[in-house]
């Protein structure tokens, strides 16, 4: 093989099919960069956690796998959110956010306040993604967040609350057991909306008792009830004692939790938003982050960390103190992990479904409290324990990290076009990008000409107009005419200028044409054809 | 390369899946996927090219005005369909289609054969070349078509006619002014009987005298006189002025004509031709004879072309060492543009040379493509006429070549002056 | 050399206009188009002629002619006056079920188009005077009963007066023009719903390009619109009842397995739609190839034997790329599990378990999308299986064995 030459490769750098190329080249690399940037945004690589399909102890495996065999579709949304607007029942839809571990990539917005073009995204997710999971609880679906220092503060905002992003001490209710992450939140009715509202277990089906009887109004007349007839409540019933579990309180133990706001979680029934679950009194929030419990007066020092007590469990409903069972409902907790099969799934933690684990979490409430709020939002409360065939468990798994670069990959691709097909802008400018390219074929892109045989003999008809005029003069008649004289009488051109009139005359012999020769007027038309007819006639004499 | 109809199709199916997505519309998503999975069943099967192609001409060089038959033989030698090919010959635009088409949409099989012929007329005098053959192959359905040609090409020679001029010549005064072959009484290589002599060795036995030889016994054989060969010089003006009038008749087309049937005449008598032809410069072709020196004369006066503005004069007297003592010579010109027509004859005329002008009158050609007004076009006539009549006072036999006139017809009118 | 080059032959089989009508290729072209066009309205009516269950026995867009007749009908009945609509239902279809409402409008569009066609073979006089009497007809149909019997009225009574609005009954000549009228609103109304019908017909047979593009792009506008009305945004402000296509798709029960039973008919109706498209098209483009061709190449045998070659390509490649196209769409659609089986194999269980429960893949995207990954997979396997060698191999042999 032929090695090029440096002259050679120089040679066709400079040529046009080098310098195409290399531009080309750049171009290419140039795109490439800007979408590496912009995915390597989207996609950073960390630990893998709090997704419902992954086995560790920090995921939530357990509570999928409670799910599902309560015979409720799970399902997954990988790309964004913004699919929950093709849902078609959000009455029986329940969408678990747990964990919002990134930012989101998307496009400036046209918004109807007065800054019309919004640049700055929400946190989390896109304005697009917070008002398709609005519009779902609007729907009447209900949806669970699960966040403590991620990106579910623009989510929170919609729904008037502010994640204070900051770890919660609690000083009296951590588990000395555990360590001081671990935080007890004891709800002694997590149906007590309001301070006006009383208790309102009958909200939820599992609790429901209308006369009071100790019995839920589901199980009304039934001694042992059967795994179908206890519908999604069949967590509260002990079969073993054969006995139901009326409780509405719920101790939840909490890993790492963070709190709400004071400001912005407090009770307001206008709102209909309930702040359920507190931090006891003693809790301090680490404000000024260094990792460590601050005590300082009232938490208002300066470099001191705030002082409880702090909202950490916030149940929003559309319809007052969540009396109508098919309004929409939201659940916003301060702690993403508080469904981690570690906390979730104690048994499985001591027999070391979950690998090893070096601590062991006491039994607590979190599971009645979730599979609770599943069996209020899927399970109808009218004493019939009905549940809908499309009842289904939705899990956000579009702001996990995945396993793999692929995966990732994968769930952007997904995201990008579910993005293009969905935000109001971004399908604005995708359908100008296909007008556009519709435009670029239409005037662009020809097909070749049918091939013909013309034949054409190109004409080069050839004359000089101009001349024409001249020849009509009488200046020329009259050099022609004298150029005819001199040659008939064969005279040299010297012969003929040394001419005297006389002899011209004579030779001419024809009065009209000396005429013409020597007199010097304009002529008529109809004149300087007579005159021509003369000389031609002159000649042949 | 995709057509048009297979972008609209790929950019309408993608645009439909990605509507059908915005408005979760399942029908679009489908009409999408099917016009894409359309265009992906159809890559496979887009054809191909590579085909051979045999031209057969039925001569390489004809006269202006004869017809061409032209045969192009086809094969795809592959294992492998065309598809649709289209199969288009180039024929210079020069050239008219007489019958047939050079043009045929075939879809080949593997080691099929096929057959394009057509005929072609030829016009116009000139160098031509046909091919090369381009080739266009699609799918059936018109979306992917690819272009590519074979480059094969033919090469013919369009002479000008050759008109038939010997009654012409033999009645007008013009070729009596020379004898063309005339018999030297000196014996050499020739046509006409000199006298009888004895056999030597190494005579041919075709000129043996074979009833001499019965009368007398003894080997006598015949020898002929030589032929002494005139040399006739035709000079061709091809200067860009020479185009005057349509491109089928003017003043040079009318006159490579003439050059063609003079130098025909002239071979035919055996006699030598020169012929130069003078445009922007000056091109010599020696005096010689035969076929071959026919052929050079044909082709070279099919490629000429009007252009440059050379004098007569400048002609002449490049040529001043070549021409022959007393030969005579035929310029065929419009002699218009040129000051140095009169002194350059009249030098030619001077030297003893016989000069015939054959002059085709640009003003009646011009007239075929311009509208002369009367007055000016009488008055150019005059001019003309004049010009003429100078000439003849040279001693030149002028000929005034009207269009409408036959070439045997104008050579029989002598201009005196 | 000269001796070379032969003349043109001439066959007996030639490529005049006359012939070619006659040839059985065309007529397969021509009768393929036919049929996967009546087909595909038939498949559309089937697809897009209901109206939403809750809103049934009103009136709706549907694709269904016999709604918008059956609206008027009774509107007209309910008129003091009551009013009948001239083409009777036998005709329309009114009244019938199912395909039934189709099947005698497309019968009478088809004769009222085969005399359409034979009048186009005659000549341009008998055309001019056809169509010269049609519209004569028409016209005096429809104002001709209303003119005399007021011009008569007005001799009569000597006196000029209005047609209309008079106290005597006798005198409002004017509703001499509803019947007419009316028959002409009910055979506008049939034309807008058959109009891809008609359309396509006189396209394929009258052999019209600008008629096919009509008939496509009625299709087109009746699906885009039908879209548009059942879109969710637009049916939030706007209800008309129409049956919407389902958004998610069921499990793939129909073509063995291959297919959800809501996806066939449509992915059979853009099939058919192509199959018209192609052969009314390729009808007319090889028809105007072999009209263009000189008189002596149209007897040539080479220029025939081509022709033929061409045709008979094009309808096998017809049927072959028409089955291969709604394979390969089908596969596609399918491919989605394929998918998700490969990334289960490559993946962790994590992934894939989410994948495999995925909102995205139940919501069309992803089937749409591995569908499309799966079509390219496809476009780029040519690199790989030299195909037209295969096919052509082939056919050498079979060429080989039957010589």
């Amino acid at each position: 093989m032929a090695v090029p030459s440096i002259s050679g490769v120089g040679n066709w750098l400079s040529s046009a099919t080098g310098k195409r190329m290399i531009a080309l080249t750049l171009f290419y690399l140039t795109l490439g960069l800007l979408f590496s940037t912009v995915a390597g945004t989207y996609i950073t690589r960390s630990e893998v956690h709090q997704s419902a399909y992954g086995e560790d102890w920090n995921d939530m495996s357990a509570f999928r796998a409670d799910i599902k065999n309560q015979g409720i579709t799970t399902t997954s949304i990988v790309s964004s959110p913004l699919l929950l607007e093709e849902i078609q029942s959000p009455r029986d839809t329940v969408f678990v956010v747990s964990g919002i571990e990134r930012d989101t990539i998307s496009l400036p917005r046209f918004s109807a306040d007065s800054s019309v073009i919004q640049l700055v995204e929400g946190l989390g997710y896109s304005t697009s993604e917070i008002e398709a999971i609005s519009s779902f609880v609007e729907r009447g679906g209900t949806i669970v967040v699960l966040d403590d220092f991620g990106y579910a503060q623009g989510l929170a905002d919609e729904f008037g609350l502010g994640y204070s992003g900051h770890q919660l001490y609690d000083t009296q209710t951590w588990d000395p057991d555990l360590d001081f992450n671990y935080v007890w939140l004891n709800i002694t009715n997590g149906f007590n909306y309001s301070s006006s509202s009383g208790s309102r277990t009958n909200t939820n089906p599992c609790i429901a008792d209308q006369d009071s009887d100790g019995t839920p109004d589901f199980l009304e007349g039934i001694v042992v009830p059967t795994t179908e007839e206890l519908g999604l409540c069949s967590h509260r019933w002990d079969s073993i004692n054969a006995n139901y579990n009326m409780n509405p309180g719920y101790d939840l133990l909490l890993n790492q939790p963070s709190a709400f706001d004071k400001g912005q979680a407090g009770e307001n029934a206008d709102d209909n938003l309930y702040p359920i679950g507190f931090s006891t009194q003693d809790a301090y929030l680490d404000t000024n982050n260094d990792g460590k419990l601050t005590v300082g007066f009232s938490g208002t020092e300066a470099g001191s960390d705030e002082q409880g007590p702090f909202a950490m469990y916030v149940k929003y409903c559309r319809s007052r103190n969540c009396d109508n069972p098919d309004s929409g409902r939201a659940y916003f907790v301060t702690d993403g992990s508080l469904l981690v099969n570690s906390i979730y799934d104690t048994e499985g933690v001591e027999s070391g479904v979950y690998g090893e684990f070096n601590k062991t979490p006491d039994i607590n409430d979190n599971r009645r409290w979730a599979l609770d709020l599943i069996a209020e939002a899927l399970m109808s409360n009218d004493g019939n324990a009905s549940i809908s065939p499309d009842a289904q468990v939705i899990f956000d798994e579009s702001r996990h990290q995945q396993p793999s670069f692929m995966g990732d990959t994968y769930n952007l691709l997904y995201y990008i076009l579910i993005y293009f097909t969905n935000d109001w802008m971004a399908m604005l400018l995708m359908f100008l990008g296909l007008f556009v390219l519709f435009e670029f074929i239409i005037i662009k892109k020809l097909d070749p000409e049918p091939w013909r045989h013309v034949f054409s003999i190109i004409y080069y008809g050839y004359g000089d107009s101009r001349r024409y005029e001249y020849y009509g003069r009488a200046n020329k008649i009259k050099q022609i005419l004298l150029t005819r004289v001199r040659n008939v009488n064969s005279l040299t051109r010297e012969e003929f200028d040394a001419l005297p009139a006389r002899d011209l005359q004579k030779m001419v012999n024809d009065p009209v044409l000396i005429k013409f020769i020597f007199e010097d007027r304009r002529y008529s038309m109809e004149e300087i054809i007579a005159v021509i007819k003369r000389i031609k006639t002159w000649g042949r004499r | 390369m995709w057509t048009r109809k297979a972008s609209i199709l790929g950019a309408g199916g993608v645009s439909l899946v990605l509507v059908g997505m915005m408005m979760s519309n399942f029908q679009m998503m489908v009409f999408g996927v099917a016009f894409v999975a359309f265009l992906a069943v159809n890559s496979w099967i887009t054809g191909h090219g590579d085909i051979q192609v045999v031209r057969t001409l039925s001569a390489d060089n004809l006269y202006k005005g004869d017809d061409l038959y032209v045969e192009l033989e086809i094969t795809n030698p592959s294992w492998r369909r065309t598809q649709q090919l289209e199969i288009y010959d180039n024929v210079p635009h020069e050239m008219k289609l007489r019958s047939g088409l050079n043009y045929m949409r075939v879809n080949l099989g593997p080691g099929e054969t096929t057959r394009v012929r057509y005929v072609l007329r030829c016009p116009l005098r000139g160098h031509y070349s046909i091919g090369p053959i381009s080739i266009r192959y699609r799918d059936s359905f018109n979306l992917f078509s690819q272009e590519m040609y074979v480059d094969h090409r033919s090469d013919l020679i369009v002479f000008p006619q050759v008109r038939e001029i010997e009654e012409a010549m033999v009645r007008s005064r013009t070729p009596k002014m020379y004898t063309g072959a005339t018999t030297l009484r000196t014996p050499g290589p020739g046509t006409e009987f000199f006298s009888l002599r004895e056999y030597v060795p190494g005579d041919p036995f075709k000129i043996i005298n074979w009833k001499a030889f019965a009368r007398t016994g003894q080997l006598i054989v015949n020898e002929k006189c030589r032929d002494a060969v005139t040399d006739v010089f035709i000079l061709v003006d091809s200067r860009d002025i020479s185009r005057i009038g349509t491109v089928l008749k003017n003043p040079l087309e009318v006159g490579t004509v003439a050059a063609a049937s003079l130098a025909s005449y002239f071979i035919k008598r055996r006699d030598s031709v020169a012929l130069a032809v003078y445009d922007e410069r000056l091109s010599f072709l020696p005096p010689d004879t035969g076929d071959k020196q026919y052929f050079k004369i044909l082709s070279s006066l099919a490629g000429v072309a009007p252009k440059g503005a050379m004098p007569l004069q400048a002609v002449t007297n490049a040529l001043s060492s070549r021409f022959s003592r007393g030969s005579p010579v035929f310029i065929i010109s419009a002699l218009e543009g040129d000051g140095t027509t009169i002194p350059a004859i009249r030098d030619l005329a001077g030297r003893g040379h016989e000069v015939i002008i054959l002059s085709p009158s640009s003003v009646d050609f011009e007239r075929l493509v311009s509208r002369i007004p009367r007055t000016s076009y009488e008055v150019l006539k005059l001019e003309r006429q004049n010009r003429l009549t100078a000439l003849a006072g040279f001693g030149a036999r002028v000929i005034d070549w009207m269009p409408d006139v036959e070439l045997s017809q104008a050579l029989l009118q002598v201009k005196m002056g | 050399m000269a001796d070379d080059v032969a003349i043109q032959g001439e066959g007996l089989e030639t490529l005049h206009l006359k012939v070619l009508r006659r040839k059985w290729q065309i007529l397969a072209l021509q009768i393929t188009a036919t049929i996967s066009l009546f087909s595909m309205y038939i498949m559309m009516t089937r697809t897009y002629g209901s109206c939403d269950i809750i809103g049934s026995g009103s009136w709706c867009p549907a694709l269904d002619h016999t709604l918008t007749l059956s609206s008027l009908q009774q509107f007209l009945v309910l008129q003091p006056d009551p009013l009948s609509l001239p083409i009777p239902n036998w005709m329309t279809g009114v009244g019938n079920s199912g395909d039934g409402r189709y099947w005698m409008p497309l019968f009478v569009i088809s004769i009222l188009v085969a005399g359409w066609t034979i009048l186009g073979l005659q000549t341009a006089k008998l055309r001019r005077r056809v169509n010269m009497g049609i519209l004569g007809f028409a016209l005096l149909y429809l104002a001709g009963l209303f003119l005399i019997t007021w011009l008569i009225g007005m001799i009569f009574n000597f006196e000029l007066y209005l047609p209309f609005g008079q106290i005597d009954p006798n005198k409002n000549h004017v509703e001499y023009l509803v019947g007419p009228l009316l028959l002409y609103i009910q055979i506008f109304i049939l034309v807008f719903y058959f109009l891809p019908v008609i359309s396509g017909l006189l396209g394929i047979w009258g052999m019209s390009k600008s008629k096919i593009s009509w008939a496509i792009g009625s299709t087109i506008i009746y699906l885009g619109l039908h879209a548009l009305l059942s879109y969710e945004g637009v049916r939030s402000t706007i209800e008309v009842n129409l049956n919407a296509l389902p958004v998610q798709i069921g499990d793939a029960t129909t073509w063995g397995g291959l297919l959800a039973p809501e996806i066939a008919p449509l992915l059979i109706i853009s099939l058919l739609l192509m199959v018209f498209l192609e052969s009314g098209f390729a009808t007319i483009r090889y028809v105007e190839y072999a009209f263009k061709l000189p008189e002596s190449c149209k007897k040539d045998p080479e220029y025939v034997s081509q022709f033929d070659n061409i045709l008979n390509v094009h309808l096998q490649q017809t049927v072959g790329v028409t089955f291969f196209v709604g394979l390969v769409t089908a596969l596609a659609l399918k491919f989605d599990d394929l998918i998700v089986d490969l990334v289960s194999i490559f993946e962790g269980s994590q992934w894939s378990e989410q994948v495999k429960e995925s909102l995205e893949l139940q919501l069309t995207y992803g089937t749409v999308i591995s569908a499309m990954i799966f079509v390219i997979f496809i476009a780029g396997l040519r690199y790989i299986i030299p195909w037209p060698r295969i096919s052509g191999l082939i056919e050498k042999g079979i060429r080989q064995i039957r010589d």
